[in-house]
């Protein structure tokens, strides 16, 4: 069976997916800005703040989902999803971070961290309602 | 900790959607509870207790104290 999304986790969704996309129009946009104009320092410093400003919004989001979930139980999970997607991502950055001041790998754009994030986020969530389905 | 929810359901004939909606949460909540899962909150239990009627030791019952007591009553 289904399980449904309780209504703010809905609205959750929503902000996310909406916030994802701008930042990724953002990003896209600006680079190619960038790349065929000559921006200054200053500027590219204010673009890229403003590209940013969608994963704040998230951030933002997910403490107001937080605080707004009635159903304990799927904050809980909520929570362990979070959890475990921020300790992979800090276990995989610093990894990454070593490595690459060992000389040992070329160094990886930052900006893939917010996406390693959100897909472990997936994961972990995924991983939590397929258990859930299982011991039904 | 175990509880007596899905006997004390099943008394009443409610489904485990039931139950959620009465106790406003989802019904992967009951489910969860009912199996272990998940332990609620004092709130939750509290509300669990106010729908069946009854107190929360009589739905819900600690593994470990019930094997501290039976110890000390040796």
């Amino acid at each position: 069976m289904a399980l449904k999304l309780t209504p703010v986790a809905r609205t959750l969704v929503r902000r996310i997916y909406g916030s994802m996309a701008l930042f990724a129009i953002l990003v896209l946009s600006i680079s190619r800005f960038v790349d065929y104009h000559h921006a200054n320092h200053l500027l590219i410093w204010a673009l890229a703040v403003f590209a940013t400003l969608p994963i704040a919004a998230v951030v933002v989001s997910v403490g107001l989902y937080l605080r707004s979930e009635v159903d304990e139980f799927v904050r809980w999970k909520t929570m362990c999803a979070l959890l475990w997607a921020s300790g992979i991502t800090l276990v995989i950055t610093t990894l990454l971070g070593l490595l690459e001041s060992l000389g040992a790998v070329e160094a990886i754009p930052s900006i893939y961290v917010v996406v390693l994030f959100a897909v472990l986020f997936g994961i972990f969530q995924g991983n939590l309602l397929g258990r859930d389905e299982a011991a039904e | 900790m175990n509880n007596r929810l899905k006997v004390l359901r099943a008394e009443l004939g409610w489904s485990q959607q039931e139950l959620a909606e009465r106790l406003k949460v989802s019904r992967q909540s009951v489910n969860a509870i009912e199996t272990g899962r998940y332990d609620p909150s004092l709130p939750l239990a509290f509300r669990i207790a106010r729908v069946f009627g009854r107190s929360i030791e009589q739905i819900f019952t600690d593994e470990a104290a019930s094997t501290t007591d039976k110890g000390e009553g040796r």
